[in-house]
């Protein structure tokens, strides 16, 4: 049985991805969904509030079993489906988020969702990874090639304190919350290929 | 590398630049919402589209009715229609999104609204240039991709040789990749640096990160030489079950400018290497791997001159062009005799000739 908020991110996002890059693989998928609980924290919600956790994959980004569960399950279901080497959200799909987004609890959500998909429009998928590679949480945890929770504690405590900067530096509450996060994105990439940069 | 507190200085930078936060300050989130649906415009454009050096490019947003260009656009505009208005490269194009989102294809804008076109919210893409324009004020669109004409207009690959075929032709040929021009030991282009292999092989894994949809790209880190990562580049594609291998060589002469030493001198049978090398990888992952649809390249980055003389400081046309068409001949030919060893992509790098 799928986590019920993990299968409606991962059928809205399919669906913003879908639209806007022609499909999603998993790891893509992964990605946007940890952006959008980073959103949630930028507005200063617990982590424990958005339903499931995050641990590092192989690959060091962030993972998702319950983003993983609704893939194979919407895959089994026919609200997803292979093309190529990605994936696409039918017909079927669009009409089961299109529902989803109705329930109360879920339009909350479908903001850090949209804010998270809409950094597409800015950026390419692998720009994006690129941005979380220099992200605190996961660099940390790839460098030490292991696998464990992501947003542990001091780890959130960070992001809160790094968000809070943020958000005085916008100056405005944003209501669209794609303005924060492209933002943070090019911040972590500008620092992190300096830094690079320096190494070499 | 890791982000622990936030360089405010670097971050104000940021928003100072940051389109989205100008066109939110000067008309609200109606602003945000407008300059996102010109985003749109240009990412679904591009699935149809290129832009090129030459290209001019102009899409811009109105923040208010007005009644000039209402009337103008009657005889000057129509609606666009995704991969049937626009195909191909990119000459000259001028759209509107309108506030519904829907796109409108000026065939020139009469100078008489070019002032009203300016209080909206305006991108334009001239000689590899973007910027954004919020309300006449001006600001340039940064490179996350450095070498890509536009950020936005982009075209991604799912096939990895289309990919691989790409890179040679737009960046590897004339060295517009700026990860690429770092391997070589001077200007024109004639003499790689000493041992460039990683430069070369992070050069081609920076282009399929950024262009190339996949699971996971693998970059073999400079240290590595030992046989527990024999693989150059690996990338993975889950949902296919498939993988490729590159494996990266080199050709051509590589130097010590400061004692005008040659360091490397490599001709074909430095590529025959490699395709062996490739072959007995493929062997040795088949065994292990059998269910795993695993593929082989073998990209040979071609920088031979001929008659270069260590005290050489320029080559003509004819020697530096010599070997532009000429082939390795390999043999065992395995993208003959091998289903998963593709053909191997030469990339010849053409210097600056006198």
């Amino acid at each position: 049985m799928s986590d019920p908020a993990a299968y409606f991110d991962m059928l809205s996002l399919g669906e913003r991805m879908s639209d806007l890059i022609e499909g999603f693989s998993r790891p893509e998928l992964h990605l946007l969904s940890y952006a959008s609980c980073l959103l949630s924290l930028y507005e200063g919600h617990p982590v424990a509030d958005w339903g499931y956790e995050f641990i590092s994959a192989d690959n060091g980004l962030p993972f998702a079993q319950e983003i993983d569960m609704a893939i194979d399950i919407a895959l089994g279901l026919g609200q997803v489906y292979p093309k190529g080497p990605l994936m696409l959200l039918s017909p079927e799909g669009a009409t089961e988020v299109s529902e989803l987004r109705q329930l109360e609890g879920n339009r909350t959500r479908e903001r850090y969702l949209a804010g998270a998909a809409d950094c597409l429009l800015v950026f390419n998928p692998g720009n994006v990874r690129e941005a979380f590679n220099y992200d605190p949480a996961i660099s940390f945890l790839k460098d030490g090639r292991h696998t464990a929770w992501v947003l542990t504690d001091p780890v959130v405590e960070r992001f809160y304190a790094n968000f809070h900067q943020l958000r005085e530096a916008l100056a405005y509450d944003a209501h669209d919350l794609s303005v924060p996060l492209v933002t943070w994105l090019k911040y972590l990439i500008q620092t992190g290929r300096t830094h690079d940069s320096y190494k070499s | 590398m890791t982000v622990t507190k936030v360089n405010l200085e670097t971050l104000q930078a940021l928003l100072t630049n940051e389109p989205l936060l100008a066109a939110k300050n000067q008309f609200g989130e109606q602003g945000v919402s407008r300059l996102k649906s010109i985003l749109y415009f240009l990412k679904r454009c591009a699935r149809y589209a290129t832009v090129n050096e030459k290209s001019n490019l102009t899409v811009f947003a109105l923040m208010q009715p007005d009644s000039l260009v209402d009337t103008l656009r009657l005889n000057h505009a129509t609606a666009f229609q995704y991969g049937v208005t626009v195909l191909g490269s990119i000459h000259s194009l001028s759209i509107e999104i309108r506030e519904d989102g829907s796109p409108f294809v000026w065939q020139s804008i009469p100078t008489q609204i070019g002032g009203v076109i300016q209080t909206g919210i305006v991108y334009q893409l001239l000689q590899s240039v973007e910027t954004f324009s919020v309300n006449g004020v001006a600001m340039p669109v940064g490179k996350v991709i450095e070498d890509a004409v536009s950020q936005f207009c982009l075209n991604y690959f799912t096939d990895l040789k289309e990919a691989l075929v790409a890179y040679r032709d737009s960046m590897a040929r004339t060295s517009k990749c700026h990860l690429l021009r770092q391997a070589w030991a001077e200007q024109d282009r004639l003499w790689f640096v000493n041992e460039p292999e990683y430069r070369l092989r992070r050069a081609l894994h920076n282009y399929l990160y950024s262009y190339l949809r996949h699971d996971d790209i693998d970059l073999r880190e400079e240290q590595n030489v030992d046989d527990s990562h024999p693989v150059d580049i690996k990338i993975v594609w889950r949902m296919e079950n498939r993988s490729a291998i590159i494996e990266v060589k080199w050709i051509g002469k590589s130097i010590n400018l400061a004692t005008r030493n040659i360091t490397a001198d490599y001709g074909d049978a430095r590529a025959r290497t490699g395709a062996d090398q490739l072959a007995k990888y493929l062997e040795s992952h088949r065994q292990e791997a059998a269910k795993e649809d695993t593929r082989g390249y073998l990209v040979v980055f071609d920088c031979r001159r001929k008659l270069l003389k260590p005290s050489a400081t320029a080559v003509t046309k004819a020697n530096g062009l010599h070997y532009q068409n000429r082939d390795i001949k390999y043999n065992p030919k395995f993208h003959k005799t091998r289903q998963d060893f593709e053909e191997p992509i030469r990339m010849f790098l053409e210097p600056v000739c006198v």
